[in-house]
């Protein structure tokens, strides 16, 4: 045995001293690789510096581009997903099983089911609609609907599973989640889907609820809003929490900043604000971010102009960016418009730029943006593996390391529902 | 710009709105290219049936009784004065006639009439004198004319009386013994008084109703917003010109009154829309004759579009990208349910729901037709290539889940809206030699649904998604106050449209 083993007993010095001379070598070896690959690496042209993992440096135009796709994690989600970032590395991705009809949270391999029939033999599928957030100490906490009766319902990972709580009755989706400061809220439609509320998690398992006031009609208009919320988002900043939301009676984005304890509603696209006169019909859906600088940063669809739009809150005005009208080459030397923004997410780095993803729902693929400093967007497209599998569902995350990560749901329309899958991308790398 | 030339600007408008005007007409600033015109591609048309309304029209406007006040005159010859006298003239039946030059003739009977008036010398006492009689016609003649000042209608000539059984007689004793020529001088005084006052009202109203039907107008040019619906805003231009220096009743052998109008239409390309030339086609030289509806009508008269002038409206309106639509209003009748019963095993298994929008490209300019239904006529048009999107939520996202490519067919019916305004409603629609594609059917994403199996059904609700609602022309602004729209005939391949009641100011 001690024989036929290099490193026996009594060859144990010489072997060690061998193994550290490897294990030098190796070091020295990886580190002319680095040097090679640093010497012979492209200009620093691209505009994000050193592309990041996952990406590489299109040496014609100085550009980030994908460069491979994560594999695609055997999970199957589908529907809208929640990616709350973490301090690094690929996030936490929260959807719904379709083939469990249940609300899962997928780390890695490890998937937790928080509702539905997987997490509760007895209960009712729950989940469809669903939000996903960081608590203080960076717990994950996620809150959903359970369709079956209306309820809201909350969860927050503790080191042993899931604690879970019920929030509200009469509720419906969509749901929105976000902290500020130290609490918890969730943004959610009421069960008749012509108002909002909002829930607070003043302690854990003890919830207070609040209208939130509805928006008053434009002017010269009689019409009560009867359908609020279709779409909503909220994110907490520096003056208080923001809420949009689609007011589908009108066609109006609608935004409400609570400060204190007072709302205050307004209409901010979509209607003239002098007028009231219908302008559009915009805010299907929209995306919430906070700048920096504190100010609001919103992504919205406008949906007669079929653009996705970029707005920025700026001396007590928005100021509006067409990120992209979809417009692409038609038959004919005609040109005609993708489905862009049907699905968006946002978030914003600590340099004040915008990185936008969103779904083309002409194509069903998932684009970004990655704005450039000079405010201008770099529009890309997930590369297409072989198969084409159409994708959807995009949702980004900021880690706290400024690394961004885009997740997506990849679906097979071969296999069904059931077949498909979540991937994730790392589109930008943490600072330096 | 005058009023008259206003009103036919907004008549050129009202032409134009089949090409989705929704703006108002403006200085053109520059002429349209001769090549963009369709000439005599519009007619106002009066059909001969509907004369008798005119006629009743005059009568309306005229009243149905004439006061004349007549100051005193001396007597020519004499050293009598015929005395002042009031008389009122009551009007009969009317009816009215084209002749053969394009002028229309008006005639009014005239009810019995008696009048009494005085001959005296200077202070001294008169003789009074009975005109009577029992009856009368009055003619006016009016036509549709152009001066140095432009085009106008006017009296042909002054309009004549003539008096069935009217002459003086005493009634005096005294007034046997007037002279011969005053009884004739006091005959002429009078009648020429009632005729003057005749002519007054009745030749007005007659010129008023001839202006109103067929007005003649100078040439008009303007622009007129269009707009997309992914499209910003674009220029429409017109420009319209009678194609003779005076408009004339030129369908005599029918009996048609009309007014002609060449018509330009050109429009920015929008960048959905395919960049062809427009339709080359001359508007037929004879009024192709429509079916005039059967209720009576105050005041009617048609605006006939030639078949040719369609096809160049139809171009305009897909070359503005108002054809690059997405409908504005969840569709009906669109379930899942619904769809051809390949689509369902493929698509239902993905979508929240039925379809909730659909979107056209039209790939191609249209070709149109008027056909005629049970229900009326119909603007039937082919898009030789289109794709027409069916918009579904997965998720809550949407996306297009079914996209039809190949010749598109529809149909517009033209309707009268209740405030008496002119709408196209799509009525169906159908696709022929279609590829259905879809990013779920797989690899290849496409299905083979053969015609019939209810995709003509779906491409029917989807196209009357797109077109809803019916849009409705704004012929309104440009109709004399209190005249609307009563109807839509098919005349060959042209479509006459309707009006009644209304009156131009004088």
């Amino acid at each position: 045995m001690l024989r036929r083993t290099p490193c026996n007993l009594n060859f144990m010095a010489r072997c060690r001293d061998r193994l550290r001379a490897q294990f030098l070598l190796a070091i020295a070896a990886l580190w002319a690789g680095w040097l090679a690959v640093a010497c012979n690496s492209p200009p620093p042209l691209c505009v994000t510096g050193a592309c990041p993992a996952g990406l590489s440096c299109d040496t014609a135009t100085g550009e980030c581009r994908p460069s491979a796709q994560t594999a695609p994690r055997a999970v199957p989600l589908l529907g809208a997903i929640s990616a709350p970032p973490g301090a690094s590395g690929a996030p936490v991705v929260v959807g719904f099983a379709p083939d469990r009809q249940s609300l899962v949270a997928v780390n890695g391999q490890e998937l937790s089911y928080l509702a539905g029939p997987a997490a509760q033999g007895d209960e009712q599928p729950a989940g469809q609609q669903s939000a996903a957030a960081r608590s203080l100490d960076g717990r994950l906490c996620v809150a959903w609907i359970r369709p079956s009766d209306h309820t809201l319902w909350f969860a927050e990972q503790k080191s042993k599973g899931w604690q879970r709580e019920q929030v509200a009755t009469a509720a419906s989706g969509p749901v929105a989640l976000t902290r500020h400061q130290e609490t918890l809220t969730i943004a959610y439609r009421r069960a008749d889907m012509a108002s909002l509320k909002v829930a607070l998690r003043e302690a854990p398992g003890t919830w207070s609820v609040q209208d939130v006031p509805m928006p008053t009609p434009p002017a010269n208009s009689q019409k009560v809003t009867a359908d609020l919320g279709k779409s909503i988002a909220i994110v907490s900043g520096p003056s208080g929490l923001a809420l949009s939301a689609y007011d589908a009676t009108y066609g109006d984005l609608v935004l409400a900043v609570r400060a204190g304890n007072s709302w205050s509603v307004s209409r901010i696209a979509g209607a003239d604000p002098a007028t009231g006169a219908e302008i559009g019909d915009v805010g299907d859906p929209s995306a919430l971010a906070v700048g920096p600088d504190g100010g609001l940063v919103l992504a919205y669809r406008d949906n007669t102009a079929g653009q996705l739009v970029l707005s920025r809150s700026a001396g007590g005005k928005m100021t509006r960016q067409v990120v992209t009208d979809g417009s692409v080459a038609g038959p004919a030397g005609t040109k005609t418009q993708d489905l862009v923004g049907t699905a968006i997410s946002l978030a914003v780095r600590d340099d004040g730029r915008a990185v936008i993803a969103w779904f083309n729902g002409t194509k069903w693929r998932v684009e970004y943006a990655i704005q450039k400093q000079s405010g201008a967007f770099d529009l890309s497209t997930l590369p297409a593996p072989a198969s084409a599998r159409p994708q959807a569902w995009p949702s980004l995350s900021l880690n706290l390391d400024g690394s961004v990560w885009l997740s997506w749901v990849a679906l097979d329309p071969l296999r069904g529902p059931a077949a498909s899958q979540v991937s994730q991308l790392k589109i930008l790398s943490g600072e330096p | 710009m005058r009023p008259r030339t206003v009103r036919v600007a907004l008549w050129t408008a009202a032409l134009l709105g089949l090409a989705a005007c929704n703006g108002s007409i403006a200085p053109l600033e520059q002429p349209l290219a001769p090549g963009q015109f369709v000439a005599n591609g519009a007619r106002l048309v009066v059909a001969p049936g509907d004369l008798q309304q005119l006629a009743d029209t005059v009568h309306w406007l005229a009243g149905h009784q004439v006061d004349v006040a007549v100051p005193p005159q001396p007597i020519a010859g004499t050293l009598l004065t015929r005395s002042a006298f009031v008389a009122t003239i009551k009007l009969g039946s009317a009816k009215a006639d084209w002749t053969d030059t394009g002028s229309l003739v008006v005639q009014i009977g005239i009810g019995k009439v008696g009048i009494s008036v005085i001959a005296a010398e200077s202070g001294a006492p008169g003789c009074a004198v009975a005109w009577k009689a029992k009856s009368g016609l009055m003619k006016a003649e009016v036509s549709l004319t152009k001066d140095q000042d432009g085009p106008k209608a006017v009296l042909v000539a002054p309009p004549s009386v003539a008096f069935d059984q009217g002459g003086l007689s005493a009634v005096d004793a005294c007034a046997a013994a007037l002279p011969k020529e005053a009884w004739n001088l006091i005959d002429a005084q009078v009648t020429e008084a009632l005729r003057a006052g005749l002519a007054q009202r009745v030749g007005a109203a007659a010129t008023q109703v001839l202006r109103t039907a067929l007005p003649p107008t100078a040439e008009v040019s303007g622009q007129i917003a269009v707009g997309g619906h992914y499209a910003a805003a674009k220029t429409l231009r017109v420009d319209s010109r009678f194609s003779a220096l005076q408009p004339k009743v030129v369908s005599r052998e029918l009996g048609f009154g009309e007014a002609i109008l060449d018509v330009g239409i050109a429009v920015d390309l929008d960048a959905c829309a395919v960049d062809v030339a427009p339709p080359s086609a001359a508007a037929s030289a004879k009024l192709q004759p429509a079916e005039a509806p059967p209720s009576k009508a105050v005041l009617r008269r048609a605006i006939a579009l030639d078949g040719a002038l369609l096809q160049r409206m139809a171009w305009a309106w897909v070359r503005s990208g108002d054809w690059c639509r997405e409908s504005g209003h969840p569709l009906e009748g669109l379930s899942t349910a619904a769809w051809p019963a390949k689509l369902v095993a493929q698509l239902a298994p993905w979508v929240d729901g039925a379809p909730t929008r659909a979107r056209l490209w039209p790939h191609a300019s249209p070709a149109v037709g008027v056909t005629d239904s049970p229900s009326g006529p119909l603007l039937t048009w082919t898009l030789q290539d289109a794709t027409l999107e069916l918009v579904a939520s997965l998720g809550g996202a949407d996306a297009v889940v079914l996209a039809i490519r190949g010749q598109l067919h529809g149909q517009f019916k033209p309707i009268v809206t209740q405030g008496g305004r002119l709408a196209l409603a799509a009525v169906s629609a159908s696709s022929v030699a279609a590829v259905v594609s879809s990013p779920l059917f797989g690899e290849q994403g496409i299905a083979a649904v053969a015609s019939g199996s209810g995709l003509d059904e779906l491409v029917s609700a989807a196209v009357r998604g797109i077109f809803e609602p019916a849009k409705v022309l704004p012929l309104e602004a440009m109709l004399p106050l209190g005249s609307v729209v009563t109807g839509v005939s098919r005349g060959g391949d042209g479509l006459w449209i309707w009006i009644d009641g209304g009156v131009s100011p004088p």
